[in-house]
């Protein structure tokens, strides 16, 4: 399912992106890597705030609807 | 530098928010200086350091996530490295966020120099629980010096440049290498023979071009296609590339990432021990209610209505002071200096213009304090969180929330603040609209404009209802941009949430310092020049016509006094001189200085106070006694201060006539009068034009050019005289008053602004549509604003 169907305090696992190549670089460069655990901290307005390892992250939903989990 | 010295490159490199800059900044001191990199509008932070023996020259390279060439802080960084070759790469890491930042450290390393690793923020990573074996860490990075620093707490800044002394002169490398896996590594060797001849071109190693190639790097790819010998590599990387998309059943760049991330989190595993640290931080805590979804909006708007109130409140105390200091500098030099053209620029041009600005610096120097505290805070990151959806509604992006707030301080910084924006379509649109933010510099015409025709129950609302109709307007705009001149997608909005920090008085007040020096350099240079050129097109040309013989009628006004002084008063005493009766003549001294004690004293205070009442009533008593005791004289007493009073005033008057007039045939009065018809219908007449017109220069210069316009006669220069002047104008009321500022909020942005504008967007263009667009959108405003006040019957 696209991450910005996660509820807040789910904790998901990325499988992958459906986005450009550029966007999904940047997203590998902060962390977004395939298989790796992926937890919903907030959502203001879509908006949403997650954790990837010991960072956090801000995602617009856009965003976080190409980021595929399960 | 002295002779002799070894001059040793230092390049800090890291991840945004680790603390390079404080770093930096411990290192360098004041020895430092901020510019760009060549034809890019990324800053370049360089500064000295003397160690030992040693001068090192330091340079603070931009925060990145990674060295790919996706941004061009990365390309910056890496063609840094490999090109001017620093004798020594600190890598400095946010401890508290270890596995992340080390996915840059792997990078780094594959360039081949000499490095050092900087633990950075220790203490925080202390407190948390997090123990990590240093020389573990070390081993698994090929070797690589770790170092424990703390950059607020100014701590291992020693031991940082010991080591680097110790790297360098030993020369010794780190002999770090990833291992890819069979496949990534099969390629890596068939394309390293390719590549080698390729070295005395392009000086980057060999096997992280290779990767690079593999990575299909578009920025390397260009840098090599050029060159001899190139075309085979390039064609077989493309190759291997196609194979290796089979085989591992992805992109090659995910998949070397990913093995990157995976041999961090083996490091990670190996030299961190993390089972005291919590999962859910302080910071997350504090985000539960500040980020709330339900409260946070509120609270954040609560919380910019605090900052703006307290830096308007407590900045008042301070410029009052400079207000006061202005208004006795310039009453000063008017009293040294003789009467003539240079008393004139002086007095009125530079004091006068540059004066009635420097007033409003305290304000300006705070507003950019509270934004400082507020980014050093980290609070800034979760506004562009709470905001973000907000601005995408109106075609902005998530990250345009920062720059706009700097537009509330000066809208040239907030032009450079765009630069935290990828995309170029974003930047250009919170570029057009960040003017709309009501900068510091339109202050001090909605202070003075308001001051002078608005009761002060409703000043704050007056105020307010500028800066909301500036933000609706800037929402607006960006919405109309982005649908017609910018259509198409904005770019995806990833920030990283850094932790709450309590900010450091020395990191604020620079930060503070750095954003405030450009508004103040402003002042000095713009507005100094503005002042000077308003104050010779007001004065100039000198050899007029008048309309009236103002000297006949001083002359007339002199004689008529004389007689009737002579008339009411000395011939009634029979003398001929007031000095004659030296009891009048003490008497008028006595009523003269009461009245100016009392206009003193009365001068701050509203006729409807208290304090003015008992003052009155005092002044009544004191007047009822010296008529009790000089009853035989006192009438003739107050008839002379009354027809001295009455001749003043005359003077005074004709005084301002002729100044008027003067003016109005000087070069800004002609230039004035000519675009007065293209006002008028905003209510606006053409002394207002001169002064619009001279704000474009900055919008500080439209209050220091109304001081010129409305000195006439008066050397004092301070703000509480404008504002008399203003409300004794038949022409202003405050309908006008309001459309001006308005008009001022929305048209053209200030002469440093478009520069600005230009550099950062390498072309004329887009500051020529903001001016055009800005100045349009500003008159359609402001005429409707008018003429419906006008309809309702408002500014009769």
């Amino acid at each position: 399912m696209p991450l910005a169907c996660a509820q807040i305090g789910q904790k998901c696992t990325i499988k992958g992106f459906a986005c450009s190549c550029n966007v999904r670089m940047r997203m590998v460069n902060m962390g977004f890597i395939p298989g790796s655990c992926i937890e919903v901290m907030n959502r203001i307005n879509g908006t949403l705030v997650v954790r990837v390892g010991q960072s956090r992250l801000i995602l617009d939903c856009c965003l976080a609807t190409q980021i595929q989990v399960v | 530098m002295v002779m002799g010295e070894k001059k040793v490159t230092v390049a800090l490199v890291g991840n945004p928010n680790a603390g390079k800059t404080t770093i930096f900044n411990n290192l360098t001191g004041a020895r430092q200086h901020v510019g760009n990199y060549p034809g890019v509008t990324v800053e370049k932070k360089e500064g000295y350091r003397k160690f030992n023996d040693k001068e090192f020259f330091i340079v603070d390279l931009p925060g990145t996530y990674s060295l790919t060439a996706y941004s061009l802080e990365e390309v910056i960084t890496r063609n840094f490295i490999v090109n001017d070759k620093p004798e020594m790469v600190i890598d400095i890491v946010d401890t508290s966020n270890l596995e992340r930042n080390l996915y840059l450290t792997v990078q780094l390393l594959e360039l081949e120099r000499p490095a050092i690793l900087a633990l950075n923020m220790i203490d925080v990573a202390n407190s948390t629980g997090l123990k990590i074996d240093d020389s573990k860490l070390s081993k698994y990075l090929g070797g690589i010096s770790v170092i424990r620093t703390n950059g607020v707490g100014n701590e291992g800044m020693e031991n940082l440049l010991e080591s680097i002394s110790k790297t360098n002169n030993n020369r010794n490398f780190s002999s770090f290498r990833l291992n890819y896996g069979k496949e990534i590594e099969a390629a890596i060797q068939n394309l390293e023979p390719l590549l080698t001849p390729l070295y005395k071109n392009i000086q980057f190693p060999t096997r992280w071009l290779a990767l690079k190639l593999l990575e299909n790097d578009t920025d390397i790819i260009e840098s090599v296609q050029g060159l001899e010998g190139a075309q085979q590599a390039l064609q077989m990387s493309n190759e291997l590339r196609r194979e290796l998309l089979r085989e591992l059943g992805e992109d090659v760049e995910v998949f070397i990432a990913g093995q990157r991330y995976q041999f961090v989190g083996k490091v990670y595993q190996h030299a961190v021990d993390s089972r005291n640290v919590n999962a859910e931080t302080i910071s997350d805590k504090i985000d539960k209610f500040l980020t709330n979804r339900v409260f946070g909006l509120p609270i954040f708007f609560a919380l910019m209505w605090l900052v703006f109130n307290l830096v308007f409140t407590l900045g008042a105390i301070p410029s009052d002071m400079i207000d006061a200091g202005f208004g006795a500098f310039g009453s000063y030099l008017d009293g040294i200096i003789s009467d003539g053209p240079l008393k004139s620029l002086i007095v009125d041009g530079v004091v006068g213009g540059v004066g009635s600005v420097l007033v409003f610096i305290p304000s300006i120097l705070l507003l950019f304090l509270a934004i400082a505290i507020l980014e050093d805070t980290g609070y800034m990151a979760r506004a562009a969180f709470i905001m973000d959806r907000v601005m995408r509604r109106f075609g902005l992006h998530g990250k345009s929330f920062i720059p706009l707030l700097l537009g509330f301080g000066c809208s040239a910084t907030a032009m450079m603040g765009t630069r935290t924006l990828e995309n170029p379509r974003d930047r250009i649109i919170t570029m057009l609209v960040s003017p709309l933010m009501s900068c510091s510099a339109k202050l001090p015409v909605y202070t003075i404009l308001i001051a002078a025709f608005f009761e002060e129950k409703i000043a704050g609302n007056v105020l307010f209802s500028i800066y909301l109709l500036g933000i609706i307007l800037a929402m607006i705009m960006a919405w109309v941009f982005r649908t017609t001149l910018f259509e198409g997608e904005s770019e995806p909005f990833v920030m990283e949430l850094p932790p709450y920090r309590v900010p450091t008085f020395k990191s604020v007040l620079i930060h503070m310092w750095e954003r405030s020096t450009l508004y103040l350099k402003k002042a000095g240079t713009i507005i100094l020049a503005a002042s000077i050129l308003m104050w010779f097109l007001t004065t100039y040309p000198k050899d007029i016509e008048y309309a009236k013989d103002y000297d006949g009628l001083l002359a007339m006004a002199e004689e008529a006094y004389s007689e009737q002084v002579v008339k009411e008063v000395l011939l009634p005493l029979s003398i001929e001189e007031l000095s004659e009766n030296a009891k009048v003549a003490t008497l008028v001294d006595v009523i003269q200085q009461e009245e100016e004690s009392f206009l003193e004293q009365t001068k701050e205070l509203e006729e409807s106070s208290s304090e003015y009442s008992v003052l009155m009533a005092a002044k009544e008593q004191k007047k009822q006694q010296l008529e009790k005791e000089n009853t035989e004289v006192y009438s003739y007493a107050e008839k002379y201060i009354t027809l001295t009073q009455s001749l003043e005033e005359n003077k005074a008057n004709i005084g301002n006539e002729k100044s008027g007039e003067n003016l109005e045939k000087s070069y800004a009065g002609q230039f004035g009068k000519a675009i007065e018809p293209a006002i008028r219908p905003l209510g606006f007449d053409w002394r207002i034009g001169i002064s619009l017109v001279s704000g474009v220069t900055a919008k500080e210069v439209v209050v220091s050019t109304m001081g010129t316009i409305y000195s006439i006669g008066d050397g004092n220069e301070n703000a509480s005289s404008m504002t008399k002047a203003l409300q004794k104008d038949e022409h202003m009321n405050p309908l006008v008053a309001y459309a001006l500022m308005i008009f001022v909020l929305i048209y053209s942005p200030c002469l440093a602004a478009l520069a600005v504008m230009k550099r950062e967007t390498n072309s004329w263009k887009w500051p020529a549509v903001s001016f055009v667009y800005s100045t349009t959108l500003a008159w359609i405003v402001t005429f409707l604003i008018y003429q419906g006040g006008k309809l309702l019957g408002f500014g009769s």
